[in-house]
């Protein structure tokens, strides 16, 4: 029998604390979502000035790198390369902000986060991502 | 015929009253991240000492999700059963246990499963603040009664 590894509730705060550590060190407000490789929420938190949308949105952003395997930008530049064809792919919010979360090679989840510029998103996520260790 | 509509028509409005007028709290402020955090470990605790493995997802009074989070080997429905029960107790600031029973009295009590975005499973409970709702907590994951305890501890974390 095959087996994967799967994202703790452990790894998901201590994914969310470096996140949210990181967006306080900026001062931004944001919303961070951890999903597993099903799409499905693990962890969620929205910083109290963040606007009642940047939870849909990163949890959005999430599903995508999750269910994807790919960063959320990945989609994002496809669009702005000209392939608007994949405004229309199911599931997918072509922005910046969203990562997978890779374990031992595999994608075990994503992480969405949403409030700041979508850069400054991904880099939170990034930082969430770091915490865990090599991927 | 006509007689019989009436008398419907009248039980009907008999119910609906007696909900409007049943002591709703109003809202207060929007419960706040750390309430929330607060919340969700006072019923991992007590979730954790039962060995109960829940979902626990808390909302503002817009019934937007503020915090969540899902211990480990939750059963998958829960993500959403969780939120569900969280959402319902902070839009209708009434314990989805209130609409279970409702329901449970058939009746006119069986429109509480056509009621937008109510559920009517015991598990959400409105967050209490100086006596006004500031959001909803929603629990999942082992019997109702059971996420219905746990929600409470949320509850009572709040002071």
């Amino acid at each position: 029998m095959k087996t994967r590894p799967a994202l703790t509730l452990d790894d998901c705060k201590k994914i969310s604390a470096a996140a949210e550590a990181e967006a306080k060190k900026n001062s931004w407000e944001v919303a961070i979502v951890i999903l597993d490789d099903g799409g499905h929420v693990l962890h969620a938190l929205r910083s109290d000035g963040a606007t009642p949308a940047n939870i849909t949105i990163a949890t959005e952003k999430a599903r995508t790198a999750a269910l994807t395997r790919r960063p959320s930008k990945m989609w994002e530049e496809r669009v702005a390369g000209g392939r608007v064809s994949m405004l229309k792919m199911p599931g997918i919010l072509p922005v910046e902000g969203g990562l997978p979360i890779m374990a031992e090679g595999t994608c075990v989840g994503g992480i969405g986060v949403s409030g700041v510029q979508s850069h400054e998103d991904a880099q939170i996520g990034q930082a969430g991502i770091d915490a865990l260790g090599p991927g | 015929m006509k007689r019989i509509a009436a008398i419907a028509c009248a039980l009907l409005f008999a119910g609906f009253a007696t909900i409007v007028s049943a002591q709703v709290p109003s809202y207060g402020p929007n419960i706040t991240l750390e309430q929330a955090k607060t919340a969700i470990a006072a019923g991992q605790a007590e979730a954790r000492k039962n060995g109960w493995p829940v979902a626990i997802a808390v909302f503002d009074t817009a019934g937007m999700l503020v915090a969540y989070e899902k211990m480990d080997d939750t059963q998958t429905a829960s993500v959403e059963v969780a939120q569900d029960k969280g959402r319902s107790a902070a839009i209708y600031r009434r314990s989805t246990k209130v609409m279970e029973d409702a329901l449970a009295a058939g009746g006119a009590g069986v429109r509480f499963l056509n009621l937008r975005g109510a559920s009517t499973v015991e598990g959400g409970l409105p967050i209490m603040l100086a006596g006004k709702v500031i959001g909803g907590i929603g629990v999942s994951g082992v019997t109702s009664p059971q996420d219905g305890i746990v929600a409470k501890a949320g509850v009572d974390a709040i002071k």
